[in-house]
């Protein structure tokens, strides 16, 4: 499994395509968090959201470095197709892990805010819960499940939307909500603890799905 | 050993690319699957090597490492070719050392030109498809399967891919291959079969190197004229291509048991290099069946 996170993170990092989310995700954190003076808890929404898309767009990239035929030759090399997305999905994890420590200490350097541990506990797993989840939508908007870039986008965008914004469904939406409660960090951390294993459950399950459906149209 | 049994491949709701296939390889053999453009050949490789699911009937069998070398190699990655083929034996077992190391020799033997350091985005066709047989030997493997190798190689390398295929056979190991040219598919293979439309024929035998293993191999007797006595004799002469298992045969003699086909090159290599020739002899039985020999 080293060997093929070595690869994967090797073929994402030569071929660049982890930049442009990158800086896109630079960039909304600057428009919509530099210069607050409001509580730490009240960015922290923006940062996250700025995540989920990012993360998708990451997932998305890492998975597509990968040609299918390049895929095939390395699913045989590895003898589980299974383990080549493991890998892809922990590089995903690498790079997103570098954009939630972006994303927890941007807001606070460059606005003026009460910090507490607390709040940037909290914060941290609202960030890892959106990572989760963005890994999660990359995978099935990737190459391995939509064959067509222009639909992979479309999709892509549309997941992200409506992860966001339909009500009822966790747990980007309640948590995102949550934050702008007004409730200490102290009331918080049982709740937020609940949605970032919810998150882990929706990356296993999207990851099982997308090698469901890769393995079918194969 | 692997076998499919009325094995049907269909995409979509497109037409069915396989249909009712039943094959089964063989230690030893190598197998050559022939065919038009479109009639299956690729989508039956790929489903040998478990890189796509069958639409109905039944893929079992383990038939321990496999090689895979598809029709087109990806050649846009900005890794190197011995970076690239390094993760790839260090993803089959090997340590970063080893890997490095078989790397650096696949590579010398397929004589890859524009050097081994060079971006594969940045190799001719040739040079990648030799870097996609390189990634298939990493580790030697049980069933090497391969989707029109010839495809871009130079003369040259042709003849290194054949011994490549030979060793292999000679190994026990199964080879598979595809190839529209029915000439190179009976030249190099054992059986070759025929698939149109995505029906696969019975197999004829082929007139290829490794039809049988005794009759593809050659004794020949060296003779030294410079021996350390503290140095094993035959060590030198097991790292040349083709040669199989050596032995002692007397004070500064030493006996080689080498592919017939490679025969001629190691004897013109041996006298180069100042040895003497003793004896020859083609068509000896194989290894196994002689006491004294270290096989490679």
């Amino acid at each position: 499994m080293t060997a093929l996170y070595r690869y994967s993170l090797a073929t994402t990092l030569h071929s660049q395509r982890y930049v442009a989310p990158m800086v896109f995700f630079l960039g909304l954190l600057a428009v919509l968090t530099s210069g607050d003076s409001g509580p730490l808890l009240g960015v922290y929404p923006a940062a996250a959201g700025a995540l989920l898309a990012c993360a998708t767009w990451v997932a998305a990239s890492v998975v597509n470095v990968q040609e299918p035929v390049g895929r095939a030759v390395l699913v045989v090399n590895a003898r589980r197709s299974r383990d080549v997305l493991i890998a892809d999905i922990a590089v995903s994890a690498t790079l997103c892990s570098g954009m939630t420590v972006v994303g927890l200490f941007y807001p606070i350097l460059t606005g003026s805010h009460v910090v507490t541990w607390q709040a940037v506990g909290i914060g941290a797993l609202a960030e890892l819960t959106c990572a989760c989840v963005g890994i999660g939508l990359g995978l099935l908007c990737s190459r391995l499940v939509i064959g067509r870039p222009g639909y992979s986008v479309v999709v892509g965008l549309g997941l992200v939307l409506a992860v966001v914004l339909a009500k009822p469904l966790p747990p980007v939406y309640p948590m995102l909500f949550a934050l702008n409660s007004g409730r200490t960090p102290t009331e918080l951390f049982l709740p937020f603890l609940g949605y970032t294993a919810t998150g882990l459950c929706v990356l296993a399950a999207t990851a099982a799905a997308a090698q469901y459906l890769a393995t079918r149209t194969d | 050993m692997l076998s499919l049994e009325a094995v049907s491949k269909r995409y979509g709701r497109g037409r069915p690319v396989l249909i009712d296939i039943d094959f089964r390889t063989r230690p030893g053999a190598v197998q050559a699957v022939t065919g038009g453009n479109g009639s299956g050949k690729s989508t039956l490789l790929r489903v040998l090597a478990g890189v796509s699911r069958p639409s109905s009937g039944t893929r079992s069998g383990d038939p321990g490492v496999i090689g895979y070398v598809p029709d087109r190699f990806p050649a846009n990655t900005r890794l190197s070719a011995r970076s690239y083929l390094a993760h790839m034996g260090r993803i089959k077992g090997l340590s970063t050392q080893q890997a490095a190391a078989r790397a650096t020799d696949l590579l010398t033997r397929l004589d890859l030109v524009g050097g081994c350091y060079t971006p594969i985005r940045d190799l001719s066709k040739g040079n990648a498809q030799k870097v996609a047989v390189a990634q298939a030997l990493m580790v030697r493997p049980r069933l090497l399967i391969l989707d029109e190798p010839w495809s871009g190689l130079d003369a040259s390398a042709h003849g290194v891919l054949a011994s490549i295929i030979e060793e292999l056979a000679s190994g026990n190991g199964t080879v598979v291959f595809t190839d529209h040219r029915e000439a190179v598919t009976g030249a190099v293979a054992t059986e070759v079969y025929r698939i149109e439309s995505g029906r696969l024929s019975g197999s004829s035998p082929g007139a290829g190197v490794a039809a049988g293993r005794s009759a593809g191999l050659s004794e020949v007797v060296l003779r030294t004229p410079f021996h350390d006595p503290a140095l094993p004799l035959g060590e030198e002469l097991s790292g040349w291509d083709g040669v199989q298992a050596t032995s002692a045969a007397g004070p500064g003699r030493v006996r080689v048991l080498v592919l017939r086909s490679l025969c001629d090159r190691l004897l013109l290599t041996a006298l180069q290099r100042g040895w003497s020739v003793d004896g020859l002899r083609h068509d000896v039985s194989v290894p196994s069946q002689v006491s004294g020999w270290n096989a490679r």
